[in-house]
């Protein structure tokens, strides 16, 4: 199967990695036409991840993407959920017809306020059985760095789900595969938000005992919310691991690595910083922001109790002052 | 009229404990080691070797080196002694000091050569019939002693007297959480020094925090194993009690299991790296007794078992985690 990979930032230069270092040939979208002959010559992408290097005979690169899907079967989509849309929009409907497709996104469309996939089926009438998922905890400065780590493929097909992650299995990736592939999203998006508030935790210079209740309270409003959404969307108990590295271990790493944008953003609001300068000084937003948002529209129609979510969201949208904000999450934590 | 309680011992984690009932207007009556840690104190206010950045306030506190004196009338008796000594700590006492008193245990190890979690070897070999009361994490002592807002878990079957001891912590900083489960709590405390000195090891040999995340998200679903076999009863491990103490030890760098784990990783050998540390680590010994709990053929802990290869069978830390690499999901 020929793969081809949606985006050009850290993740999607790490999967490219990953994939080359497998001897996959892949087809690689790469939206700034300038970046192209650079990566041919030097070998490394010059903007995001640039110290993993390339056999640049594994790569057709181009700066259309309609050319990438058109000559693939298998497309790694991994750009920031804000510009899904825009890279998306202008697409012919049939073009994903008898394709599959792996998200590596981590988190919601703001301006439609929900998941990829759901994006998929509105705009292409894409079929959930072909989607599939590529999440865990991993950062890519560490996929560059070959240091050890697991993802996770989910997808209702079991043995496609297999064999899409078999392609990934290096020796500095383990792959794990499960079904549940609306959860480990709302997983992803999730996080986020929990790493942006240790962040503000941090700022406000709480310390590693506050930081391991808040955490662990985080661990139990997530899993609260995915049963509520599996059993409405699947109409069955679930049988899930929520200890599996696909929604612990990356809440973990997201909440505990200093490599984490949502947190270093968060550490900016509890130190004061106000919203709009702490983008202006990291020069991007954190996705937990936008996240925090999303998740509280989307819980209109769980009626799930996420405390946190909703008191990390009002201290970002509604000028709610982070240090009270943090002694209402206090008296709520178990 | 003020509650009196007595603290045994005088390392870190009971220097915090003297601190936070003295501050909450308790009398403090503390049985520390020697006539000079005694004397030390009184005269500096404040513990000579561990936790010393603390200030105490001997208004409230009577240190003393005699076991008699110290439980005196007492309405709490604090057992907080590394696991290594309660052995011996048990032995200078009598049950009839502690007859009027509930016990509280604050321990975090089995008591050695026993494969018995303090608060029962405690009972039993003082014949006492009340329940004890375990009094855990998540904490670090330093973070107490800065004054960080720190949850402090009170477990035990009598509800009645959680609340009155409750009621005897007043500090700002802390918060008290009360559960019922203290065995549960007891294993959870123990297990969760094991699983830091695996992050140590993981540290050393280079491991990113991706791959930490999975060891610590693979020791947990190990502790729940452990814990329902134990101890069977319906619990969510996602609370902070367990949970929670789990991360607060696993994750920090203020935990020496971890920091024997990452002279281990280095390739120090176990008993040199054990000498360089000034204190007791925990996660060793408890590794150690632990082993023979675990032959059950039901169980599948790779993770609780590599740091007992490693630390106990002679193993290479690296090859072991090349092994354990391969057991994770």
């Amino acid at each position: 199967m020929q793969i081809g990979i949606i985006g050009s930032g850290s993740w999607a230069t790490a999967i490219a990695k990953i994939l080359t270092d497998n001897e996959h040939h892949i087809n690689w979208w790469i939206r700034n036409e300038k970046t192209i002959p650079y990566i041919q010559q030097r070998k490394h992408n010059p903007h995001y991840l640039s110290n993993a290097y390339f056999n640049t005979q594994l790569l057709n690169m181009s700066a259309s993407i309609q050319t990438v899907i058109e000559d693939s079967d298998v497309i790694v989509v991994a750009i920031p959920s804000a510009y899904v849309a825009d890279a998306f929009h202008h697409l012919p409907k049939t073009i994903f017809k008898n394709k599959y497709i792996i998200s590596a996104i981590k988190g919601i469309l703001p301006h439609h306020k929900y998941l990829f996939h759901e994006y998929l089926q509105e705009h292409f009438q894409f079929p959930l059985q072909q989607y599939f998922t590529l999440l865990g905890p991993c950062h890519a400065e560490e996929v560059a760095a070959e240091k050890l780590s697991y993802l996770t493929f989910s997808g209702m097909d079991k043995n496609v789900t297999q064999q899409l992650a078999s392609y990934f299995k290096t020796p500095y990736i383990n792959t794990e595969t499960n079904t549940d592939v609306i959860g480990v999203q709302y997983a992803a998006v999730l996080k986020n938000i929990y790493a942006l508030g240790a962040g503000i935790a941090h700022g406000l210079e709480y310390g590693d005992n506050f930081l391991s209740v808040y955490i662990a309270n985080c661990a139990l409003e997530m899993n609260r919310f995915l049963k509520a959404i599996t059993h409405k969307e699947t109409d069955k108990t679930d049988d899930n691991d929520y200890a599996a590295s696909v929604y612990l271990g990356d809440l973990l790493v997201t909440c505990y690595s200093l490599f984490s944008r949502n947190r270093t953003f968060g550490n900016m609001i509890g130190k004061g910083y106000s919203v709009k300068a702490a983008q202006l000084e990291l020069n991007m937003v954190a996705e937990g922001y936008n996240a925090s948002k999303c998740m509280v529209f989307i819980n209109q129609q769980y009626h799930t109790a996420l405390p946190i979510v909703q008191t990390i969201y009002e201290i970002l949208w509604e000028h709610f002052p982070a240090d009270e904000g943090f002694q209402k999450i206090e008296a709520l934590l178990v | 009229m003020p509650e009196k309680i007595a603290v045994i011992g005088s390392g870190s984690w009971a220097t915090a404990l003297v601190k936070i009932f003295s501050e909450s207007g308790n009398k403090v009556s503390w049985l520390v080691r020697n006539k000079k840690q005694a004397d030390y104190i009184v005269t500096n206010k404040r513990n000579p070797r561990y936790l010393s950045q603390a200030e105490l306030d001997l208004t409230f506190i009577q240190p003393t080196t005699q076991p008699a004196d110290a439980l005196l009338q007492a309405n709490w008796v604090i057992f907080a002694v590394p696991a290594a000594y309660v052995q011996t700590t048990v032995q200078q006492l009598k049950n009839e000091w502690m007859q009027q008193a509930q016990i509280i245990v604050s321990i975090k190890g089995f008591v050695p050569g026993t494969g018995k979690i303090p608060g029962q070897y405690i009972t039993d070999t003082l014949h006492l019939s009340n329940d004890y009361i375990v009094l855990s994490g998540p904490c670090h002592a330093e973070e107490i002693a800065l004054h960080k807002y720190t949850y402090v878990t009170l477990s035990g079957q009598d509800e009645s007297k959680l609340i009155q001891l409750q009621k005897n912590i007043t500090s700002p900083y802390i918060k008290t959480i009360l559960n019922n489960d203290a065995v549960g709590v007891e294993y959870v405390a123990i297990l969760k020094n094991i699983i830091a000195i695996a992050n140590g090891i993981a540290d050393s040999l280079q491991y990113g925090d991706n791959f930490k995340a999975v060891l610590t998200s693979n020791a947990m679903r190990e502790v729940q194993q452990i814990v329902n076999k134990v101890a069977p009863q319906q619990r969510d491990f996602f609370d902070s009690v367990y949970f929670g103490d789990l991360l607060a030890t696993a994750y920090s760098d203020f935990s020496r299991n971890r920091t024997l784990g990452k002279l281990v990783g280095r390739g120090i050998q176990v008993r040199k790296a054990l000498q360089m540390m000034e204190m007791v680590t925990e996660g060793y010994y408890a590794s150690k007794e632990l082993h023979s709990i675990l032959q059950s053929p039901r169980l599948n802990v790779p993770v609780i078992n590599s740091v007992y290869r490693i630390l106990h069978a002679h193993a290479n830390p690296y090859y072991e985690m090349k092994l354990l690499e391969q057991q994770l999901q």
